[in-house]
This record gives structure tokens, C-alpha cells and sequence, in this order.
């Protein structure tokens, strides 16, 4: 038996604290509504409690690791003593217990602060902490029932000597980053989740949508950069010149963000015209809803194939908590259902409140394709006794004809009014969305002319017209307005919201023109090459195979290929990497990459012989450096949107 | 619709939804197959790797995609002697190259042939670990990760499942069992 360490001691005291805290937060919430007053007070300082718990909880972890305390099993499989310290700070999230560790203390984290947001009223801030107190004790249940990180060996052994490691395919930079983000993202739906839950239970006439404002632009905005950071890295890291695999990981924190993009449209309906409120708190409903459905497929062990966590129960545990959640508040929501309609019919289609309507209709039509397209093999599974791989095919079928009908939709609907639109002033816009479109396709043909590169499919030249469509509008609307008040920086300042949107708007026109140049035009070969033989990978790119060193690092050994690929007449030098991580891991690949604006070259080392020579895949994708470009748009944009005054 | 009305209705949705992902996603077998993007690729180009047991180096897989002579069935295991999981999934192997022997010894048409690599892994504990279990299967050996990069290995262990004409046209991640094998290599035998 060997006596835990203080803090290992104090953490797991500290997960107690957070079943105990939210706990009793949930009853005394319950009652507040009630009696009010005392209760209410008693409820906020039981969400206190259970926030410094999980606080105390993360401390003895991050203290266990640092320590290499392999008494605690986590400890023992997600590090060992060779780890860098960001990587053993970013082992915490290496596996499930830690991640659920990481999900309960953010959640905690966003709802205390949430509940003092100012503008909403007494009765709402009462109820503020039910959803809230609820997930915290779940989470707290099923690490203290299942997955505890901090409890320690059966029979309470020592440990092993060294620990397993962190899996190198989340020894990167990216990777240390990428799961606390999107957590922060999926953490952050707590808070907006749980004043719809507050309003619908009190059944106040809460205007909401303006005091929560920015908790739902920084929710979706770290959300969508957690999601644009997880395609980074798996197009730098997983080595297969891949970007977006339609991956259930990948689904799983797209649904939400698919969700809460159509509410924040849906927002700007209710508050200039008070309409869509049941739409409006049924996606905010439905996108907690579906953190929590990502979380159980890709932490309840369903899709990671970890035979422990299926056979545990956590799995069922899960579809409980999700069961329980969509019952109440789905239910609460048929109950008011007719307390909450809409005050003023749309004015039209040709509206900003038709075409918010629209833009509901397609982005739930996009919800359920990816939904669908996640869940398909077992769809297929039950309806003809035989598994289908899903994928990519059904996705490719699917996702084009909805996506591109609603990058249209947002070309145009900026420009529409409420309640009625003047030609007037949408006439201009158009003819300035015309005349971009039309000079960004000429553009874009001149460059891939210049490259010899076809035009690249009918999804691609759509989505370049409407990145010209949307530019142009914006420009003309920035001048008019730059002239109207004096100065464009004052332009800029005077209406962050409504630049901010667009500049979302033009991040995304962007991305589409770059998802669709590199997965329309994407070429792959593969070489084997002799030191110093040269190969043409196509007209105008050659490669060179310079030779390969091995070198020997903290975690792992890795074999460097230097290479020089020529592109139109100009040398580039580069090394592409296969790291080996020893005998508990596979090995990883660096890639080299040359990246312009017109396209990106990949190239992955696959192997190395004795003689000296080498095979690599080398991997061309047009434009794929745009969705990068775009990505930070739109996150600027968001930051921008963010900005007081907004 | 009246209030009651919509209450049930809410209830008959979600009772449906969860339903279909508790029978549907709990109640299945845990290794479920990860959704892959390298289904339907070709094999990768062949490679000569040390057959474990015999001190030569013999190409792996034996053929190229295209190329006339492939199995109605080749099952592809990767693995490691470090890895626990394939501890348990050997086994399970062993049952299945009996089988599938027995029926290449009477004559059938579509037997599978089962091949393993251990991959990132020494040569004696390689070995000992075939040993143990008593496997007969050629085995290789790819000590520096040469084809499991091209094979688009995430983990040990994984199964592939290779047509007749040299397709990958299936791929299981995480332990795989008896009955699995058996019904896929079916379903895959009897692809033209």
C-alpha cells in the first residue's frame, strides 16, 4: 500500500467537492425558484464549491504528472519521465479521465462568472444554475464511477518505474492546443444552453439574445477555431495530404457548430423583429444537446475501439444523461410552445427574415446530412442486416448541393432589409456582387491557366463567383460608408457588429474556395528515388532526393530526408521527417510543404532503405492554402463582432 | 396540436433517438470499425521484409494491386508483441488460420490466407511471442515502420481485408475476433 501525496490527496477530495457543490446547487436551485432569496444564495455558493474543487482536482493531476507520480494509473499511461514539460502539462487531456476532468472544471469555469451577466432578470438568474449544476454533477459522477484520473492503482501499488507516454500523434503543438480549444467551444454552450433552460422553465418574457451576446460569439468562435485547428493539424500531422476526413471526432464538434450558427442568425431575427423564439431556444437547446452526443462518441470508447469503456457502462451512462437532458428541456418547450410565438409574420422572401428562415432550413438540412452520414452505418446496419462503410462518398453526395445554395444565401441576404427590402438599395449591391464575381473568377482562371491547371470542378467555380459576389458588396458598402462619416477607419469603428458578420461571411467564401480548389484538384504520386536521382512530379515541379540522416531526440528517433523540389525554375530546399517513438507507439510523419497561394505541395517520407535511397508521396492540392486564410478571417471577424459597441 | 399532444410527441422522438443509439451504438461490439478513408485503396507497392523464423527477406503482401494470382481473401493483421490488446486478439488469429488451412488442404476455391507484420518491434520478442501462441502464419517483420506508413497505420492491432484483385477493401481497427474475421472474409470472397 503506498501512501498518495498530498496533493494527489487533495485532488481527489476535490472531485468530491464538485458532486457535493453541484449537487447541492441543483436542489437548492430548484427550491430558489420557488422560495427564492436565501435559496438562491446557497445555490451560487454551491457552484463556488464545486468550481474550487475541480480546480483542486486539476492542481494534484497536473502535480501527479509533473511529479511522474505512476502510482495513479492516468499518470502511468498517458506520460513518461522522457515527456517535454508542454507535454506533460497537455497529458492531462491525453485520454478520456483527464478530458472529463478538463470538461467539468470549463463548464464550471464559464457558469459562475455567466450567472452575474448583467441584463437578464432576477427570476432567470435564478434558474440560471440547473443545467449548469447538472452536467458538473454527471461529469463528477461518471469520473468518480468510472474514470476517475486521479485514483490509484488496485491494491494500491506503486506503480511502474516509467510510464507509457503520450501517444505522439498528440505530441505536437497543435495537438496540446487543439482539445482545450474545442473543449472551450463545447464547454461554452453550457452557458447560452442554460438561460434558454432558465427562461423556458421560469416562463419569463426574457429577452435574452442581447445580454448573451458575446458568451455565444465566444462560444462559437472557439469552436470554430478548435475545429479549424483540428484540420491544421491532421493535414500537417496525420501525413496523408488530408484535411478533413468526415471523421465522427470531426462530425462531432461540427453538429454543434452548425447548430449554433443558425441560432446566431436566428438571434438577429429576434431582435430586431422578435421573431423565431421558439426556433431560437430549441437550437440552443439542441446544440448542448449535441456537445454532449459528440462527447459520448468520442469519449465513451464507441468509435475509439478502447474495449474498457464500452464494457464499463460509461456508454450507457451517457445516452442516460443526453435521454434525461432532451426530455426535460424538449418537453418544458411543447409546454410553452404557444406562450412563446412569434409576434410578426416574415415580410417575404426577399427579406432579411425570410431569408433567416432560409438559412435555418439549410443549416438544418446540413445538420442532418452530417448527422446521418455519422450514424449511417448503423442506420444500414438495421435496415438490411449489413454494415456499409459511410464516409466520405455520402458526405461528397450531400453536403455540396446544401452547402452551396446557403454561401448564395450569404452573398445576398446582408444586403436584404427587415420587413421589406428596397430596390433601391439592393440593386447597387447586386450589380457590385455581379461585377466581383466575375473579376475574382477571371482572376482565379488566370492563375490556374498560368499553372496549367483545368478549371476544377463545377463546385469550385461556383464557389469562386460567389467569393467575388460577397467581396464586392462589402467593398462598395465600406466606401459608401467610409464617405458617409469621414474616414475609413472611423467606418470600421462605427458599426463593429455588422463588419465583423461580413468579415465572417467573407472568411467563409474563402474557406469554400479552397475546400473546393484542393479537393477538386488534388494529385498524388509516389516515388522512389536514389541520393541525388530526380523525379518530375508534374509539368514545371520536380524533386530531388538529396539523402537521409538519422538523428536521435528526447522521445523519439528520427530519420530526416533532405529534398530540393523545384517549382517553375526556383529551388527549394526542404526536409520532410518519420519519427520513430519506440516500441509502445507507432511512428509519426513530418511532412515538407510548399505553400503558396496558387497551391501546396506535400511531401511524406514513407520509407528509407540501406543504400540511401528513399520513397515519398507527393501531394498536390490548388489552393488549399485558402482555407487557412479564410479560417482566420472568420476569426477575426468573430474578435471583431466581439468588440464593445457591437 | 394541443399541449398534451406535443409532450408526447417530444417523448415518442427522444425515446426513438435513444432508442436506436443505445441498440445501436452501446449494445454493439466495442471494436466497432473506425470509418476509414483508405477503404477501396490499393495495396500499397510491395516491400521485402524479413519473414519471422526463416532468416530471409520475402516481399510483403506477395503481389501488387492488379496483378493476376491474388486470393479470393488476404487478411492483413499489423501488430507489436508490446501491445497488450493483440496479446488477447492472437488467439483468435491462431482459430482462424486453422480454419482457413483446413479448407486450402481440402481443395476450396475462396480460402483466405491469413498474413502478419509486427511492426516496430525486436526480432526475439517477436519470436517468442508467435511462439507462445503457437502461430504458423508467415509472419514479417518490419523492425523500422518501412510499410506501415503506407498501410496508414494508426494503432496496433489492425486487420486488412484485401479482394482478389489486390484491394483494400476493408479495414478493422482495434482487436478483431473469430466470428469477425470469419464473416468478413466471407462477405469479402464472394466479391467478383
Amino acid at each position: 500500500m503506498v501512501l498518495s501525496s498530498l496533493p494527489v490527496l487533495l485532488g481527489r477530495f476535490g472531485l468530491w467537492a464538485v458532486a457535493a457543490g453541484s449537487l447541492w446547487a441543483l436542489i437548492a436551485t430548484v427550491v430558489s425558484m420557488r422560495k427564492g432569496g436565501g435559496w438562491a444564495r446557497s445555490a451560487r455558493r454551491g457552484m463556488v464549491v464545486a468550481l474550487v474543487g475541480a480546480i483542486l482536482a486539476a492542481a494534484g493531476l497536473e502535480w501527479a504528472l509533473f511529479h511522474h507520480d505512476f502510482s495513479l494509473p492516468y499518470v502511468a499511461s498517458v506520460s513518461a519521465k522522457n515527456l517535454p514539460s508542454l507535454y506533460l502539462f497537455s497529458a492531462w487531456w491525453g485520454s478520456l479521465e483527464g478530458s472529463l476532468l478538463l470538461w467539468c472544471l470549463l463548464v464550471l469555469a464559464f457558469a459562475v462568472p455567466a450567472q452575474q451577466t448583467k441584463g437578464m432578470g432576477e427570476k432567470v438568474r435564478r434558474a440560471f444554475p440547473l443545467l449548469p449544476a447538472a452536467t458538473a454533477l454527471f461529469f463528477a459522477g461518471v469520473m468518480l464511477r468510472f474514470a476517475n484520473p486521479l485514483s490509484g492503482w488496485p491494491g494500491g501499488g506503486a506503480g511502474p518505474s516509467d510510464g507509457i507516454g503520450l501517444n505522439p500523434l498528440l505530441q505536437d503543438p497543435g495537438m496540446a492546443y487543439h482539445p482545450p480549444l474545442l473543449y472551450l467551444g463545447f464547454t461554452g454552450l453550457v452557458v447560452p444552453g442554460a438561460w434558454a433552460l432558465a427562461i423556458l422553465f421560469t416562463g419569463e418574457k426574457e429577452d435574452w439574445t442581447k445580454p448573451t451576446r458575446r458568451w455565444v460569439l465566444a462560444a462559437w468562435g472557439m469552436l470554430s477555431a478548435g475545429i479549424l485547428l483540428g484540420s491544421w493539424w491532421a493535414y500537417h500531422e496525420l501525413g496523408w495530404g488530408g484535411w478533413w476526413f468526415w471523421d465522427p471526432v470531426e462530425n462531432a464538434s461540427l453538429m454543434p457548430w452548425l447548430a449554433l450558427t443558425a441560432y446566431a442568425h436566428g438571434a438577429l431575427a429576434q431582435e430586431a423583429r422578435g421573431m423565431l423564439r421558439r426556433w431560437n431556444l430549441g437550437l440552443l437547446l439542441l446544440a448542448y444537446a449535441l456537445t454532449l452526443f459528440g462527447t459520448f462518441l468520442t469519449r465513451s470508447g464507441i468509435l475509439t475501439s478502447v474495449h474498457a469503456f464500452s464494457e464499463s457502462g460509461l456508454g450507457s451512462w451517457f445516452l442516460g444523461y443526453i435521454a434525461v437532458f432532451l426530455l426535460i428541456a424538449f418537453g418544458v418547450l411543447a409546454w410553452r410552445w404557444d406562450d412563446l410565438d412569434d409576434p410578426k409574420p416574415p415580410g417575404g422572401l426577399i427579406t432579411k427574415e425570410g431569408a433567416i428562415l432560409y438559412n435555418h432550413l439549410l443549416f438544418g438540412g446540413l445538420l442532418l446530412a452530417v448527422l446521418l452520414g455519422t450514424t449511417w452505418p448503423i442506420l444500414a446496419e438495421l435496415a438490411t442486416g449489413e454494415r456499409v462503410s459511410g464516409g466520405a462518398p455520402f458526405f461528397a453526395a450531400t453536403i455540396p448541393p446544401i452547402a452551396l445554395p446557403t454561401l448564395f444565401l450569404m452573398a445576398v441576404a446582408p444586403w436584404f432589409g427587415w420587413g421589406r427590402t428596397g430596390k433601391e438599395s439592393l440593386r447597387p449591391r447586386l450589380i457590385a456582387g455581379v461585377v466581383g464575381g466575375v473579376v475574382v473568377s477571371g482572376g482565379l482562371a488566370w492563375a490556374r491557366a498560368s499553372m496549367g491547371m483545368g478549371m476544377g470542378g463545377w463546385a469550385h467555380v461556383v464557389s469562386v463567383f460567389i467569393l467575388g459576389a460577397v467581396l464586392g458588396p462589402i467593398l462598395a458598402d465600406f466606401v459608401r460608408t467610409a464617405r458617409a462619416v469621414g474616414g475609413s477607419r472611423k467606418a470600421l469603428i462605427k458599426r463593429p457588429r455588422h463588419w465583423g458578420g461580413l468579415l465572417v461571411h467573407l472568411g467563409i467564401a474563402v474557406l469554400a474556395v479552397g475546400a473546393t480548389g484542393a479537393s477538386g484538384g488534388k494529385t498524388a504520386v509516389d516515388f522512389q528515388l536514389a541520393p541525388q536521382e530526380t523525379a518530375v512530379v508534374v509539368e514545371g515541379v520536380s524533386l530531388r532526393h538529396v539523402g537521409v540522416t538519422v538523428k536521435s531526440r528526447k522521445s523519439h528517433r528520427a530519420w530526416i530526408a533532405n529534398v530540393v523540389l523545384t517549382q517553375q525554375g526556383k529551388e527549394h530546399p526542404l526536409q520532410s521527417e518519420r519519427r520513430d517513438y519506440g516500441s509502445n507507439w507507432p511512428g509519426t510523419t513530418e511532412m515538407a510543404l510548399l505553400s503558396n497561394w496558387k497551391r501546396d505541395i506535400a511531401i511524406t517520407l514513407a520509407e528509407t532503405e540501406s543504400d540511401g535511397s528513399a520513397s515519398y508521396r507527393v501531394t498536390i492540392q490548388p489552393f488549399l492554402s485558402w482555407l487557412w486564410v479564410g479560417g482566420a478571417l472568420s476569426l477575426l471577424g468573430f474578435l471583431w463582432a466581439g468588440r464593445k459597441g457591437g | 396540436m394541443t399541449r398534451e399532444r406535443r409532450l408526447a410527441l417530444v417523448a415518442i422522438t427522444v425515446a426513438a433517438v435513444i432508442a436506436f443509439l443505445r441498440w445501436g451504438l452501446v449494445g454493439r461490439n466495442p471494436q466497432a470499425p473506425l470509418p476509414s478513408a483508405l477503404e477501396g485503396k490499393t495495396v500499397p507497392e510491395a516491400v521485402e521484409l524479413p519473414l519471422i523464423g526463416s532468416e530471409s527477406e520475402v516481399l510483403f503482401p506477395f503481389l501488387a494491386e492488379g496483378e493476376e494470382g491474388w486470393p479470393a481473401v488476404t487478411v492483413v493483421n499489423f501488430w507489436g508483441s508490446w501491445c497488450t490488446a493483440c496479446e488477447r486478439e492472437m488467439p483468435h488469429l491462431v482459430a482462424i488460420d486453422k480454419e482457413w488451412k483446413a479448407c486450402r488442404e481440402e481443395g476450396g476455391e475462396s480460402c483466405p490466407v491469413l498474413l502478419g507484420v509486427a511492426f516496430y518491434d525486436a526480432l526475439e520478442n517477436a519470436t517468442a511471442f508467435l511462439e507462445n501462441h503457437d502461430a504458423t502464419y508467415p509472419n514479417y517483420l518490419d523492425l523500422e515502420g518501412k510499410v506501415v506508413v503506407g498501410w496508414g497505420i494508426y494503432g496496433a492491432p489492425e486487420t486488412f481485408f484485401v479482394d482478389r484483385h489486390g484491394k483494400i477493401v476493408e479495414r478493422w481497427v482495434g482487436p478483431i475476433d473469430v466470428e469477425t474475421l470469419r464473416r468478413i472474409a466471407g462477405e469479402v470472397a464472394i466479391l467478383p
